[in-house]
């Protein structure tokens, strides 16, 4: 079963309905201490940081979600559920992120934001084993190319050797990441569940 | 771009005899299947309306299914009704009148709920001697200088009234005469054959928002594409 | 609810209607008619023909048809453009006598190549009653059959032009402007013939059917190919739109052989069909309150041919011809029983519609400028002909 953490702020209806594309049994996580009881924790986050950070704090999900790193199981973030497993987030006077990869969301060198579709590319044989030995997936593809669509105006960066980090295919973006993956972890920087079909075919991919 | 309105869609251009459209739904599922960027939906709303025009329509919004991104707006006029609209699977909001407000309250409250990537500005104009541009709340053109709290927008709609539904004649001077940088701009009413203009052209904007008619034909977008 | 003040559309139309004051957008977009360029907007249609042309060796275009009048007109001016047309028809078994001729007549009588696709009736008829028991429409599944089947084919052969003749949408209610030049598209036909009501909307929870037996009530799944292959024109995009005017010449100019009506003064809109001034106008009724006599009246009013005041006497003529629904029921093998059930659970505005006995037909007064354009018509000698699977 898949879990999606609600903690009202963001878009979770695009994503309930993008799992439902995938045709994926999902439900929302209501009480944080079930956490352990879900094969992939999905972390959608839309909107002000510091909001996002509280509430997760406020809903006792700032731990938990560290215990249920620590367990090994596999948390998939989008958008600012990404930038949250950062160490540090710069947004809103500066937030302590959950530190699951050292790194951090800081300011995109753009007057205004992201917002755009750009080209985008995924090889399977980048997913670590430990999130590939949990997977659930069908899907035999193993590479897609397409493109995807960004809308924010942080961004994520890591200078940590361990981590998959594939850059924004923009030249002035390309410090930035796109997806970043270590171990159980996986963070889109991009909003699958509005990429049309790719968003949903990488998903099962991945899944 | 797509008008709804109680529940019902509207074409997006010819707005004085609001021809009706169809479904919503049916009108989003095409647009997926089409490819569309971002589909902009607009409630029309003119003065002020009873809330109950809103909650109705906002009950089908939450109903949609799209996995294309959507910007929603039109009759967001204070803060309380932030609230209604924070559950929508809407990736961008528009805002309209709240560019004439003196004060920046609503769309502060707006950045602080949804991110400053989300908040976008509308601007209906008119472009004769002068520029013109439209306040839904009042139902009337104005001057520009009425205008406020542009800086707050992520990204700007101009949406020329005189062109729409023509091919190619928006007013793309209305840029220099609102001071606006078009590469934060969208421009709308007139743009479907702009195309061309603006490959390879710094005063391009960030994006054209085509009417519906990009409906009127099947999978009408790859004319776009293919001219890029 | 509001009425336009010079046709007899009111805003209950399925299409959705719009008013700028007193007159509905009908009337409005009518009025166009009168206005363009109807020598350019040829050109336009010939243009389209030429890229055509070049396109496939074989076939130009395909002609959706069931051997209305309409049919024949489409196919006089499709050969007008010296295209090298497909015809190709899914049969709805709900021919009568005139209808096999008609079709028939078609295909020998201006020499074409043809295909008319037989659909699995035990699947078709699960589906009938799937749509009537769900939507109280029975004609969902032969629409959905009709607007995808030629498609398919289109697209299997690389035949790059679908002509159908005219745009209800636009005839009707005006939905779009002249200029517009709205084509068919997957938009297009769920919107306004099928009424957002697809395939799906029937299966699942309703139909049980196999769905390996549903491919041609399915649209093709990508649309991206398909607009590059094949695109589907409306001759009323081009030409000055004017149906009964047109239909009466295909009487005598290619012996087209018209239907002695009892629900309306047109003979030649559907004419061969079982159903379609039957249940399926019953139907109607009971759904949207108004009947195909409406339509053809609101038509007249438009073109010329009728005052309001004339129109409303003679849709009144019509409007409450009972209609009997036992043939049909007795085709979709449903019991006296499953009838009556039907009649008393079912139906609310049209009950006094409804009759066991034989129908008579009327010859009401009709004004001049209407009967120069109406011709003699025979009755059906039999309904429900089903030559098995067809021809």
């Amino acid at each position: 079963m898949i879990g999606i953490i609600d903690v009202g702020v963001g878009n979770i209806q695009s994503v309930k309905n993008w799992l439902d594309r995938c045709i994926v049994n999902w439900e929302i996580i209501d009480n944080y201490k079930k956490l352990k009881n879900y094969s992939l924790i999905i972390l959608p986050g839309v909107g002000s940081a510091k909001l996002f950070s509280d509430n997760l704090k406020k809903y006792g999900l700032f731990e938990e979600l560290k215990k249920a790193n620590e367990r090994g199981q596999r948390i998939l973030g989008i958008c600012l559920g990404t930038q949250i497993f950062m160490d540090y987030l710069e947004e809103d006077g500066g937030i302590e992120g959950l530190g699951f990869i050292n790194g951090k969301a800081l300011k995109l060198n753009l007057k205004e934001s992201n917002t755009c579709w750009l080209p985008f590319s995924f090889n399977k044989n980048n997913l670590s084993k430990d999130w590939l030995k949990k997977s659930e997936t069908t899907s035999r593809k193993t590479k897609l190319s397409g493109r995807v669509f960004y809308n924010h105006n942080y961004g994520i960066t890591s200078i940590d050797n361990n981590v998959f980090n594939q850059k924004i295919e923009l030249d002035s973006l390309s410090s930035f990441s796109s997806i970043i993956h270590k171990k159980n972890i996986v963070g889109f920087q991009f909003h699958p569940e509005k990429s049309q079909e790719l968003g949903e075919i990488l998903f099962k991919m991945i899944l | 771009m797509i008008l709804f309105k109680n529940g019902y869609c509207y074409q997006s251009y010819g707005w004085n005899l609001l021809r009706p459209l169809g479904k919503l739904q049916n009108i989003v599922s095409h647009l997926d299947k089409y490819l569309i960027d971002d589909i902009t939906i607009i409630r029309p709303i003119r003065d002020n309306e009873n809330d109950s025009t809103l909650l109705s329509d906002l009950n089908e919004i939450k109903k949609l299914k799209s996995s294309t991104p959507i910007s929603f707006g039109g009759g967001i006029r204070n803060i309380n009704q932030l609230h209604l609209i924070s559950g929508l699977p809407v990736e961008r909001f528009v805002f309209s009148s709240a560019l004439f407000n003196k004060e920046s309250s609503l769309l502060r409250a707006a950045t602080d709920l949804f991110g400053r990537q989300a908040i976008v500005g509308l601007i209906p104009f008119k472009l004769e001697a002068q520029v013109s541009v439209f306040n839904s709340q009042i139902n009337k053109f104005v001057s520009v200088d009425k205008l406020n709290n542009i800086e707050l927008c992520d990204e700007v709609i101009l949406y020329d009234c005189e062109s729409e539904g023509s091919p190619n004649g928006f007013h793309k001077d209305v840029v220099n005469k609102l001071k606006i940088n078009p590469k934060n701009c969208v421009f709308s009413g007139g743009v479907s054959d702009l195309v061309n203009s603006f490959i390879n052209n710094n005063k391009a904007p960030k994006a054209l928002a085509v009417e519906n008619s990009i409906l009127h034909r099947e999978f009408s977008k790859s004319n776009y594409y293919e001219k890029l | 609810m509001k009425n336009c003040k010079f046709c007899l559309y009111d805003s209950s139309h399925p299409f959705g209607m719009a008013y700028s004051g007193e007159k509905c957008l009908g009337c409005i977009t009518h009025k166009e008619k009168y206005n363009l360029n109807w020598v350019e907007k040829y050109s336009y249609l010939q243009e389209e023909v030429k890229i055509a042309k070049k396109k496939n060796k074989t076939y130009d275009c395909i002609v959706p048809v069931t051997g209305d009048a309409e049919d024949y007109f489409v196919i006089q001016e499709v050969l007008r453009l010296e295209m090298n047309p497909l015809v190709v028809s899914v049969n709805s078994y709900f021919y009568n006598d005139i209808g096999w001729t008609n079709l028939h007549n078609l295909i020998t009588h201006f020499d074409l190549d043809s295909w008319v696709y037989n659909p699995e009736k035990q699947t078709y008829q699960e589906l009938i009653r799937t749509s009537i028991r769900k939507y109280n429409h029975m004609y969902l599944p032969w629409l959905q059959l009709h607007t995808s089947f030629p498609v398919h084919v289109a697209n299997e052969k690389s035949i790059p032009l679908i002509v159908w003749g005219g745009n209800q949408a636009v005839e009707q209610v005006g939905k779009f402007s002249h200029k517009d030049s709205v084509e068919m598209s997957s938009w297009s036909r769920i919107e306004h013939d099928l009424f957002g009501k697809d395939i799906e909307s029937l299966i699942g929870n309703g139909a049980q059917v196999n769905e390996r037996k549903l491919n041609y009530y399915h649209y093709p799944d990508d649309l991206k190919k398909l607009s590059k292959k094949v695109k589907g024109l409306y001759l009323s995009n081009y030409l000055p739109w004017d149906p009964l005017k047109q239909n009466h010449s295909m009487v005598l100019k290619h012996g087209f052989k018209p239907e002695a009506n009892p629900y309306s003064f047109d003979p030649y809109e559907r004419a061969g069909s079982s159903v379609y001034y039957q249940i399926h106008d019953l139907l109607k009724f009971e759904r949207l309150g108004y009947r195909k006599i409406t339509d053809h009246c609101t038509r007249e009013i438009r073109h010329g041919r009728l005052t309001r005041t004339e129109a409303v006497k003679i849709e009144s003529n019509f409007i409450n011809n009972k209609i009997n629904v036992n043939p049909f029921f007795k085709w979709l093998n449903v019991t006296q029983t499953g009838i009556d059930w039907f009649i008393k659970h079912r139906l609310n505005k049209s009950t006094h519609l409804i009759s066991d006995s034989e129908i008579n037909y009327k010859t009401p007064y009709f004004p001049n400028k209407l009967k120069l354009v109406l011709s003699e018509a025979s009755k059906p000698k039999k309904q429900f002909i089903n030559y098995g699977k067809g021809v």
